[in-house]
């Protein structure tokens, strides 16, 4: 068998293991937070110590597929210039937002940001195995009613809320379709944007993909984070506010263009 | 002040293309709100509050929301009067 061959066989191998070990890994701490659960703690520590164990598994995670020769990640700013020491982000209260093209995006975000409030499916409050973690982590369903409020609550008592705009994953790296969801929650809240850019190349994991299915060529992930945007310095914010949900969101738009196709043309 | 289906239509195209910077020849009666014209729940907020300074009185949050065209909508301040 050549040596593509095999590496490519070894890495297929490695791929199912990593699936095999997000379910058992992730047993071990969903044993602890079902105990947290009962703990005698209030809300605010219970959801302070399940995020972190959350993150914790999320890094795990992240990492283990990188030993595991399926991708090599960087992270990096946003001019490219590596960090070295993969720190988490401490920010308080910042709109987190990332363009969507791997099914592990929110993973990276996750392991990387402290803090992190997600906006979930309503599968997962109704599933058994899931339900006690996101209630216990604060996360949002995807259909509350009031997603736009809950969401600019927790950012103003400083939790950071993480938005993919698209919505669900892109077809092409320059390809964004981004929704308002993410400006009408920026201009409500008047939150700081944290922009992280994620990108793969070769694209991996994509929407339509199989779960299974392994690129021939091992990828490389680049994270990036941007500065904080302050939303009074990317549009006019003395106009009616549903102006600047459409121009935000076409400012964020143009902005994560511009950033994807630097990285992309560097890769 | 009773206002009639016409001034209504009208007062809502002058405030949809203000809020919502739309192109004033699409807001015809059968416009769906979120196929059509890209409104999305926030701005239904945005536009009741704004169409409530019209009438001067409570509209039906309910029945607002729940209309799907520019007709309906119409429709519903017209009858209020």
């Amino acid at each position: 068998m050549p040596p593509s061959n095999l590496n490519y066989c070894l890495r297929t191998v490695a791929g199912w293991m990593c699936y095999f070990f997000f379910g058992v890994g992730a047993l071990l701490p969903g044993v602890y937070i079902l105990f947290l659960s009962l703990a005698p703690l209030e809300k605010p520590e219970k959801q302070r110590k399940v995020r972190a164990v959350i993150q914790r598994l999320c890094r795990f995670y992240v990492d283990l597929m990188e030993k595991f020769d399926l991708y090599d990640y960087q992270i990096e700013d946003q001019i490219g210039i590596e960090f070295l020491n993969r720190d988490a982000r401490s920010v308080q209260g910042h709109m987190v937002i990332s363009n969507h093209t791997m099914l592990i995006d929110a993973l990276f975000a996750l392991a990387y940001v402290d803090n992190l409030c997600c906006v979930v499916k309503q599968s997962l409050l109704n599933n058994p195995f899931t339900r006690v973690p996101v209630k216990l982590a604060g996360y949002i369903p995807n259909n509350h009613e009031q997603l736009v409020e809950l969401a600019s609550e927790k950012l103003h008592s400083g939790e950071n809320v993480l938005i993919f705009p698209e919505g669900t994953r892109n077809h092409h790296d320059l390809q964004l379709d981004f929704k308002r969801g993410a400006a009408n929650i920026a201009i409500i809240s008047q939150a700081p944007i944290l922009p992280i850019v994620l990108c793969c190349s070769p694209r991996a994991l994509c929407k339509g993909d199989k779960w299974y299915k392994i690129p021939k060529i091992k990828p490389k992930v680049v994270m990036q984070f941007h500065p904080a945007l302050q939303i009074e310095k990317c549009i006019d914010t003395n106009q009616s506010r549903t102006r600047q949900y459409r121009q935000l969101t076409q400012w964020l738009r143009d902005y994560y263009v511009n950033a994807v196709q630097n990285v992309v043309e560097r890769a | 002040m009773a206002h009639s289906k016409q001034e209504v239509m009208d007062h809502i195209k002058k405030v949809m293309v203000d809020l919502f910077e739309l192109d004033e020849a699409d807001l015809v009666p059968e416009a769906k709100f979120h196929e059509d014209l890209d409104i999305d729940s926030i701005d239904t907020i945005d536009l009741l509050i704004e169409l409530k300074k019209f009438v001067g009185k409570d509209i039906d949050a309910d029945a607002f929301i729940d209309a799907t065209t520019l007709g309906e909508v119409v429709d519903i301040i017209a009858n209020m009067d």
